[in-house]
């Protein structure tokens, strides 16, 4: 048995959201150190990879791993309604999943530990030619510009100094970011590189800007791209094929 | 090629499972059975007289007479066991993950068709709205020659427009899309905005309904409020659709690369 208590549980209302995207059941991974959800969509086109320490938590008491295995969609139905400062607790036995919203009432929901098997993701560290640090909106609002242009979001480091990310469709959108620019917080260029990536699966993590203030970025050319969102204790990791054109 | 066979004993019934189960071929039992499933819920069906299908890749479905959804259905399976036990033929099909468990127990079993099918066909879905609207956006020359798209969902009024833009004689263009028959209700919406355009800006556009096909009553009403009308073919469109779609390799190819 297990049981631990978020403080907040908006930002698990923007997780289960982002994870419900691509996924129809997950299996939320209790250890001692912490939380932890790995999924990949059904098409092995993005992954999303999320971590909470223990002390993340307001209470965390995991003597020793267990899985609670759950619907997304139930997930999202019963955190639709959740209010900033209300809090998520979760109760995991072999048998059942427990969660209760305490917020001015406390609101219980049991659920059956669903079987979800783990993703079966090799566990390769993928090197990246380009890594930025950048405020979430800047990501934010590059999604939504290519949005109104197309189906791409294309990336690109020419040099040390700059960073593009471009909506491509029948015309572009184009949001310049120069080392010196408040919102760039910082800027590796190991090689020039430039890549394209659907906003289709970009635009599932789109609601974790909601959540953190920076997010970093990490791509190659025609790689995979690494968008890591920095939660005030823990991160969500999205890792994105990229598109072939 | 497809068989049809009505054993004689619950013994050939068993083989005959088995073989086609074994050169994965899609089998379809007729009988008369009880269904017991097991795994992330639990469920008991009755004696009944339905079939049971065992696809070529192990999924497997159990119909009853009536209704076109299956009462049980296993999408992929692990393991078929086929089995005489206790004067029944008991079919077990197993999977693993997520761990679930269909027992059928026939008590008897009318007839077996059983065969290779080979399709290598392609599943053409026709397109919603918003993808036809996407396609003649980036090809206006679909719609007309000439034609410069500036803005689609334009607000017009309390609505939006599908489609907006200019023709070769710089005159305004207002499209509206309908992905199925095209009713005199769509030809309403579009003189709507018309007309709401018309007042607000004193310019008189052309207002084109498009859509595969249009009722009589729609076709009268765009000729006699001065509208106009392009008939579109899906199958075509189809064609730019897979044209556009973007393709992707998967994660896996970079992470098992890199591992």
């Amino acid at each position: 048995m297990a049981r631990i208590v978020y403080p907040e549980a908006k930002y698990m209302k923007e997780i289960i959201d982002s994870l419900g995207k691509i996924v129809d059941e997950v299996a939320f991974q209790l250890t001692p150190e912490g939380l932890r959800v790995k999924a990949i969509d059904p098409a092995r086109v993005a992954l999303i990879d999320i971590y909470l320490p223990q002390t993340a938590f307001l209470e965390y008491d995991v003597p020793e791993e267990i899985i609670a295995g759950l619907s997304t969609a139930n997930l999202s139905k019963l955190l639709k309604k959740v209010k900033k400062g209300d809090k998520f607790v979760m109760e995991v036995s072999e048998e059942k999943v427990v969660i209760v919203i305490e917020a001015l009432v406390r609101r219980t929901y049991r659920f059956r530990n669903l079987e979800v098997p783990l993703p079966e993701v090799p566990e390769a560290q993928l090197e990246f030619n380009v890594e930025a640090q950048m405020l979430v909106d800047v990501i934010k609002h590059a999604i939504k510009d290519a949005e109104t242009v197309g189906d791409l979001l294309e990336l690109e480091a020419p040099d040390q100094e700059t960073l593009y990310l471009r909506g491509r469709g029948v015309s572009v959108t184009e949001t310049k970011l120069t080392m010196g620019m408040p919102a760039l917080l910082s800027l590796e260029v190991k090689n020039p590189s430039k890549s394209a990536y659907q906003l289709e699966y970009l635009k599932h993590v789109v609601n974790l800007t909601k959540i953190a203030e920076l997010a970093t970025i990490r791509f190659s050319t025609d790689m995979p791209l690494e968008l890591e969102f920095s939660l005030s204790e823990g991160r969500v990791k999205y890792l994105l094929a990229p598109a072939a054109i | 090629m497809i068989e049809y066979i009505k054993c004689s004993s619950n013994n050939e019934c068993v083989e005959i499972i088995k073989n086609a189960v074994r050169n994965k071929e899609l089998i379809i039992i007729f009988g008369k059975y009880t269904v017991d499933y097991q795994g992330r819920a639990a469920s008991k069906l009755t004696e009944g007289e339905r079939f049971v299908i065992i696809k070529q890749d192990g999924a497997i479905i159990i119909h009853r007479p009536t209704g076109y959804s299956p009462v049980n259905w296993q999408p992929s399976t692990s393991v078929i066991e086929v089995v005489e036990r206790d004067d029944k033929v008991v079919l077990t099909a197993i999977r693993n993950k997520p761990r679930e468990i269909v027992w059928v127990y026939f008590s008897e079993i009318y007839g077996i068709i059983h065969g290779k099918l080979v399709d290598q066909g392609e599943f053409i879905m026709y397109m919603d709205e918003h993808e036809i609207r996407d396609i003649l956006y980036e090809n206006p020359e679909l719609i007309e020659k000439g034609l410069r798209i500036i803005e689609k969902e334009k607000p017009i009024g309390n609505g939006y427009a599908d489609l907006f833009g200019i023709d070769k004689n710089n005159v305004p263009v207002i499209i509206e899309i309908k992905r199925i028959s095209a009713s005199r209700d769509a030809v309403l919406q579009l003189f709507n905005y018309v007309k709401i355009y018309e007042n607000k800006t004193g310019v008189k556009p052309r207002g084109i309904l498009v859509a595969p096909n249009f009722t009589s009553s729609a076709i009268e009403s765009i000729h006699k409020l001065g509208l106009e009308y392009k008939e579109i073919n899906l199958q075509l469109l189809w064609k730019y659709k897979k044209a556009r779609e973007i393709k992707h390799g998967t994660l896996l190819e970079f992470l098992e690369k890199k591992k």
